[in-house]
């Protein structure tokens, strides 16, 4: 039973990193299989699935699903753009930093679904290569996404199970070395690519000549969107204080917004993307599996037997380890497995939240890496196959590790000089 | 009653054609659709006039939801056009959706609700028959 547990972990992860069928379709399969098989009973996979971590991703979905119909983040993606005046090294960072904010307070892969049409609206307006501007856009998603609870799935799956972890200790943790990796990292970028991005004067003058404010202008619950969406933010900052968890947040802000700005709650309701909620919903499965087996404990003493017992040699094997997995396969999965094995190193110890910023921002990092190792890279690379512009894996690599690689030597001195 | 078989015209270029070449059918037959066929006669895609938008007009409109901001280029859309003239009609057909020859018109009505196409395929036995517009099934109906 433990190796059918092993098995079908393992199976999900190649098949999810090879691409051989749709990552939620393996991940239920998988779960499927441990279940049926008996590897544990279906009360046991009931409890392994992290409840708070599916309604935090549910409520943001219906929060972010219902504020883009008002237009305002076309309108913020344009006006930002219009602040570049067509300079090339204003326009990457300008991107970068809205790219990473958006992302920050909504989610990466809905940053990016955000961002990545407008650019090419706007880098055919100018007349340059999109690819620069979107790949920038992706890296900064991903770096953007680390600084909060709510910014990447990792997070997500982190800030809902480590009860000890708020929104704000997220943003204190992991916001000050993001931006400093966010900086640094568009730098890369832009020197990478610098010289694909000259912009024609007077291309740029009819680019500022637009008014971004015509979309949103006669939209239906525009005002009352925005206000819930910062209201829900704003509760997240407070979720301490007011004894809420971030899940429930999530959800009240959804359904203020259900009940006051969705004049259709079945079309309302299709802004869940359910086939990511049934990916983890299988994958908490899997590694239910996993844990009842010991497995995560072996894999929790062989972490240990690496790094040693010092906080910081784990902290820092975390980080690397989970960022290697992330590359190589999603770093859904990997974080989904890896919250047990943190779990377990801390077990009889006190509470230490190094490990658990490590394991962050080595998953939320190490999506940078390969166009498959975050669902915004998959999305974003998907984007530009359908509009004529797409990017071979290779390609992606070459700028996606250079940009991985200093973002976790950033994270690394991070780590070993303010928390361990 | 009217028949499905006298409502269909043929309208259909190869699966090898460029769009150019589909869209010059698509005007010569004046049917609102027209099928891509491939070696064996199966229907592999179909060209419509909201499909035609799609290779006159950048990719990424599909993509952009909020655009009343945008501005013409009248230049870059002539360019666009010659451009799209030469792309195989394979990267910008829509999906076909088709209906057999003997389906009842209840049947092709459902269809047409539930697609976007402003005409269906009509096959026998999987293989190409022709294609039957909206308008002119609408109008068969309506007249009976």
């Amino acid at each position: 039973m433990t190796v059918l547990a092993i098995l079908a972990f393992a199976g999900v992860l190649a098949v999810v990193a090879f691409d051989w069928l749709h990552r939620t379709k393996a991940a239920l399969v998988g779960a499927g299989v441990v279940v049926i098989a008996g590897v544990f009973g279906i009360d046991e996979a009931i409890t392994a699935v992290d409840w708070e971590t599916l309604g935090l991703l549910v409520g943001m979905m219906i929060i972010v699903g219902l504020t883009e119909r008002t237009g305002i983040f076309t309108y913020l993606a344009l006006r930002v753009a219009q602040l570049s005046r067509g300079r090339p090294f204003r326009l990457v960072f300008l991107l970068a930093g809205t790219t990473g904010v958006l992302s920050a307070f909504l989610d990466n892969l809905t940053a990016i679904l955000l961002v990545v049409p407008i650019t090419l609206l706007l880098a055919d307006s100018l007349d340059v290569d999109p690819i620069p501007l979107v790949m920038t856009e992706i890296l900064a998603s991903n770096i953007g996404g680390t600084a909060t609870l709510i910014g990447d799935p990792p997070n997500i799956m982190i800030g809902s199970h480590v009860r000890e972890l708020s929104f704000v200790d997220f943003i204190v943790n992991l916001g000050p070395v993001s931006l400093v990796t966010l900086v640094l990292g568009t730098g890369l970028v832009y020197l990478f690519f610098r010289g694909k991005l000259d912009v024609d004067p007077a291309r740029a003058r009819e680019v500022a000549a637009l008014d971004p404010a015509e979309d949103v202008r006669g939209r239906p619950h525009v005002k009352r969107s925005i206000a819930i969406l910062l209201g829900t933010i704003v509760g997240f900052f407070l979720h301490t204080p007011l004894g809420l968890e971030p899940a429930v947040v999530a959800l009240a802000g959804a359904t203020l917004l259900l009940v006051v700005a969705a004049d259709d709650i079945e079309e309302a309701l299709e802004r869940v993307e359910w086939g990511t909620i049934f990916f983890f919903i299988g994958l908490f499965v899997l590694v239910g599996a996993l844990e009842s087996r010991g497995v995560i404990e072996r894999i929790a003493e062989g972490v240990n037997a690496i790094t040693g017992d010092s906080v910081g040699g784990q902290s820092i094997g975390i980080l690397w380890i989970a960022a290697l997995g992330s590359a190589a396969v999603d770093n859904i999965p990997f974080t989904a497995a890896m919250i047990p094995v943190v779990d377990e190193l801390q077990a009889g110890e006190d509470f230490n939240d190094a490990q658990w910023w490590a394991l962050a921002l080595g998953a939320c990092f190490g999506g940078n890496a390969t166009m498959i190792a975050a669902a915004a890279n998959v999305a974003a690379v998907g984007v530009l196959e359908r509009t004529g512009h797409a990017i071979s894996f290779v390609r992606f690599l070459v700028i996606g590790v250079p940009v991985t690689l200093l973002s976790l030597v950033i994270a690394t001195i991070y780590l070993l000089l303010f928390q361990v | 009653m009217a028949v499905l078989r006298d409502l269909t015209v043929d309208a259909a270029v190869p699966d090898t054609a460029t769009f150019g070449e589909a869209v010059e059918a698509l005007t010569r037959t004046d049917a609102a659709v027209v099928a891509i066929v491939d070696a064996d006669r199966r229907v592999v895609g179909l060209l419509d006039e909201r499909q035609l938008l799609r290779g006159l007009f950048p990719a990424y409109l599909g993509e952009l939801k909020h655009t009343a901001f945008a501005d013409d280029d009248v230049e870059s859309i002539r360019e666009r056009r010659v451009r799209a003239a030469a792309q195989p009609i394979r990267e910008l057909m829509a999906e076909p959706v088709t209906v057999e020859a003997d389906a009842s018109l209840t049947h092709v009505a459902e269809r047409f609700m539930h697609c976007a196409l402003e005409g269906l395929a009509v096959v026998e036995g999987g293989r190409y028959k022709g294609v039957i517009d909206l308008d002119v099934f609408v109008r068969a109906i309506r007249d009976e």
